[in-house]
């Protein structure tokens, strides 16, 4: 294989969806004045949601976990799941 | 899955190996805990978290995020070089990261500096608290990621073969890419949230 269909591969176009979410996540971020309670929640459980998404995308294919045995793939999905589950869960607790 | 990428790592492979693994689940489970922390705290002192939060500089958070991602990125690329043997463009890719990674550095750097000099401090109050221990930690786990790259990237550029292995190589690769992963949950906790 060479160098340029390394770089015309599944990495280069995780990472574009990878800066993708970032911008999104940066504009929804940024519309801040002004927002009823409910948008704040719903902005703020999106963010977190975005946020693991992009974390478990880094796992599964900068960090190979994809093809990594059972067990690294049920623990890094674990991770990305609870840590999910507690950001919302704590942070609508307020 | 490409034939590429059947050939590259076969299904069942640890990248690096599974002491570093044990290593980087335990320091994402710490980072959870500080996560879960601040959410939890920032609830509890919303109006004082949020006029805090204004002060940082967003848009050198976004900024930050890209160019760790990017460093990432073109890591993840210099491993698949190494396994596919090629070799020339292995050196050329890590260093093409670390690059990105130093940037990462310096903006935050930059960062500290101003927030210090307008007068806040991780002392000011428990939102700074918060941001200067959080990223701080993060910026200790990013030095130690880029001394690890600059090592094998290094010894890569030897001429008598007896570089790194590649367990070396996805090793270090894994723990740089665990910390823009980190980075990844910090950024909109710290500076996004409405």
């Amino acid at each position: 294989m060479t160098i340029g269909a390394l770089l015309r591969g599944t990495t280069t176009r995780v990472w574009l969806l990878l800066i993708l979410l970032t911008l999104a996540s940066w504009w929804l971020g940024s519309r801040r004045e002004g927002i009823p309670t409910e948008g704040a929640e719903r902005a703020a459980v999106s963010l977190v949601v975005v946020a693991l998404l992009k974390a478990r995308l880094v796992l599964g294919h900068f960090m190979e976990v994809r093809t990594a045995p059972l067990a690294l793939r049920l623990a890094c999905d674990a991770w990305v799941v609870v840590t999910a589950a507690v950001l919302i869960g704590l942070g609508a607790a307020g | 899955m490409s034939a590429a990428n059947a050939v590259a790592a076969g299904p069942g492979h640890v990248p690096g190996e599974v002491g570093a693994w044990t290593f980087i689940l335990g320091d994402m489970c710490v980072f959870a805990v500080i996560f879960g922390s601040y959410v939890h705290d920032r609830a509890a002192s919303l109006e004082l978290f949020r006029a805090s939060q204004a002060v940082l500089d967003r848009d050198l958070g976004a900024l930050n995020t890209l160019l760790l991602l990017t460093s990432s990125w073109f890591v993840a690329l210099g491993v698949q070089a190494a396994r596919r043997r090629l070799d020339e463009w292995v050196p050329r890719l890590f260093a093409l990261g670390i690059g990105c990674g130093t940037a990462f550095a310096v903006v935050k750097l930059v960062e500290y500096r101003d927030k210090i000099a307008s007068g806040f401090t991780p002392t000011t109050n428990e939102f700074f608290m918060y941001y200067f221990v959080a990223t701080g930690i993060h910026f200790l786990h990013l030095l130690i990621g880029l001394a690890l790259l600059t090592v094998v990237t290094v010894r890569l550029r030897r001429r008598d073969g007896a570089g790194p292995s590649l367990v070396w190589i996805e090793g270090s690769g894994c723990y740089w890419h665990m910390v823009d992963l980190l980075w990844i949950v910090l950024f909109p906790l710290l500076y996004l949230l409405p």
